[in-house]
């Protein structure tokens, strides 16, 4: 399992300069446009899709099959990447903090440096979507390759961000009290995102063992 | 244990749309070379990958190390033992030489970091380099050193020294003859150059539209079969028992034949310098005779022989 994880992290090092620049370009694209809220989903997207990356890269090396000739199970194999998208997620959270930070520090348009706990939530509810969103394409992408793939998971995330928007617009045209939703405590809101989060991986990696049991290497 | 057989076939199937990989039965002696033989999508791969329980099959049992092969299994333990390299180097092309080192010391608990860095020397594989930045043949012997340094005992190779200039070949030929210097070591390789297979086989196992044709010991093969040219008058005096398959042009006719001892010991010259000015001349047959002349018989649906 470090093996395979160390694989990933050396190949993704390997694309390191190619995501700084994209990253660095958004973050002027932020400032510029003066949304850098945005950069804190970005950066959490980022780090969600790098797993995608290095299913990409294994698929076109046939990395894949030749490591399930070495000691490696396809539990192991599976299991590796899910780990991955936790690393890389959570990596993504900790650049998209220190980018709040920094933020903070140079416009100095708040008296605090810490996050609030709606930020807080914020967070995770961008690092709730992108892993569900992971957690549905993983098995699909174990199963079909990863190119045939990519393009469903940029499907799912869509597809996810565009329900909850029709949900609260629904919601609202039906006359419901938005305001009864914010008013729910944002710690609700973060146990909330991490069990979803935990029951949509631990449900995901069972069918991607499934989808790789049978999978013609 | 003392194990016989590195690998053993039984009946292998699979069954694809179009391809059919028919009842394969082999075993592979340990300590042995075998060159396994067959055009570009006779199943060489097919085989190879059933071997590496890469995928499901649909009949048939196999054994690797006295290990018996189930796709997608949790005890893969077994493989420490088996070194594989695939016809184009399947690391990724960002990873830095030295980074391979260190990812396969994680991953196998067998890894010998020292000899694989006296491979990469007299390889003269840089340790900086990326792997995209390395030669075909070098991103070649970079897989080979990595298939060498774990304490393999047996070596699967599909079409490892396929694309492949002369020399890079012979280089990587010597590495394999020095490996199966150990009597416990053994190698199983898939290609289409017949010559590699030639220089280095003991036993040859030819393949042919997912049927196996034929699995013998090289050099009686190649010193039992032969090859006669001759006119197609001379060639009807040849004893039929003898004929493994004939090919004719406008000429002459060129007949493969099971013994070629026998043929030129018996009446067959005999009747032909009556018969004829010309004579017949007889051959030693090749490889790539056997798999041309053997897979036309087979296709005419005279089969062939499946032992070792």
């Amino acid at each position: 399992m470090k093996g395979l994880i160390l694989k990933d992290l050396y190949t993704l090092k390997g694309y390191g300069k190619q995501y700084f620049m994209v990253f660095a370009f958004m973050v002027l694209w932020a400032v510029f446009m003066k949304t850098p809220g945005f950069i804190t989903i970005y950066a959490v997207m980022m780090g969600s899709m790098l797993v995608v990356s290095t299913m990409s890269v294994d698929e076109n090396t046939s990395f894949d099959r030749y490591v399930l000739t070495m000691p490696v199970n396809t539990g192991t194999l599976v299991k590796s990447k899910y780990l991955l998208l936790l690393i890389t997620t959570f990596a993504g959270v900790f650049v998209s903090l220190i980018f709040n930070l920094v933020i903070t520090l140079m416009t100095i348009t708040n008296d605090r440096l810490v996050m609030s706990e709606d930020e807080w939530a914020g967070v995770l509810a961008s690092v709730t979507l992108f892993l569900v969103a992971d957690a549905i394409a993983l098995p699909f992408m174990f199963k079909l390759g990863a190119e045939k793939a990519r393009y469903l998971y940029i499907g799912i995330t869509l597809a996810i961000a565009l329900l909850i928007f029709g949900l609260a617009k629904l919601m609202q045209m039906a006359g419901g009290n938005l305001e009864a939703i914010e008013k729910i405590p944002s710690l609700i809101y973060c146990i909330g995102f991490v069990m979803v989060c935990v029951a949509a991986l631990l449900v995901s990696y069972r069918a991607s063992v499934k989808a790789v049991k049978n999978k013609e290497w | 244990m003392k194990l016989e057989n590195a690998i053993e076939v039984r009946n292998l199937t699979k069954r694809y749309e179009g391809f059919y990989l028919d009842h394969i039965n082999f075993q592979i002696p340990q300590g042995t070379i075998v060159g396994f033989v067959g055009e570009n999508g006779a199943g060489k791969s097919t085989t190879i990958k059933a071997l590496l329980g890469l995928m499901p099959i649909d009949e048939g049992e196999i054994e690797v190390l006295g290990h018996k092969v189930v796709q997608g299994e949790q005890e893969v333990s077994y493989k420490e033992q088996v070194g594989v390299v695939f016809d184009e180097c399947n690391f990724p092309k960002e990873l830095k030489v030295r980074d391979i080192c260190k990812i396969m010391k994680e991953i196998y608990h067998t890894w010998e970091e020292e000899k694989f860095l006296k491979y990469l020397m007299r390889f003269e594989v840089p340790l900086e380099k990326k792997v995209k930045e390395l030669s075909k043949g070098m991103k070649m012997k970079l897989s080979i050193a990595a298939a060498l340094s774990h304490g393999s005992k047996l070596l699967i190779l599909d079409e490892a020294t396929s694309g492949l200039d002369p020399i890079v070949r012979n280089e990587i030929l010597d590495i394999f003859r020095e490996f199966i210097e150990d009597e416990q070591h053994t190698i199983f390789f898939s290609s289409h150059i017949t010559s590699d297979i030639e220089k280095i086989a003991d036993y040859v196992m030819l393949i042919h539209k997912g049927k196996l044709l034929l699995a013998e010991n090289k050099d009686e093969l190649l010193y039992q079969y032969g090859i006669v040219r001759c006119t197609k008058e001379q060639a009807a005096f040849i004893p039929k028992e003898l004929i493994v398959g004939a090919e004719e042009n406008q000429f002459e006719t060129s007949v493969l034949v099971r013994d070629r001892q026998a043929l030129q010991e018996g009446i067959f010259m005999e009747r032909c310098s009556a018969d004829r000015e010309t004579q017949p001349v007889i051959d030693k047959a090749s490889i790539e005779d056997l798999l041309l002349f053997l897979g036309k018989e087979n296709e005419k649906g005279m089969g062939g022989r499946e032992e070792l």
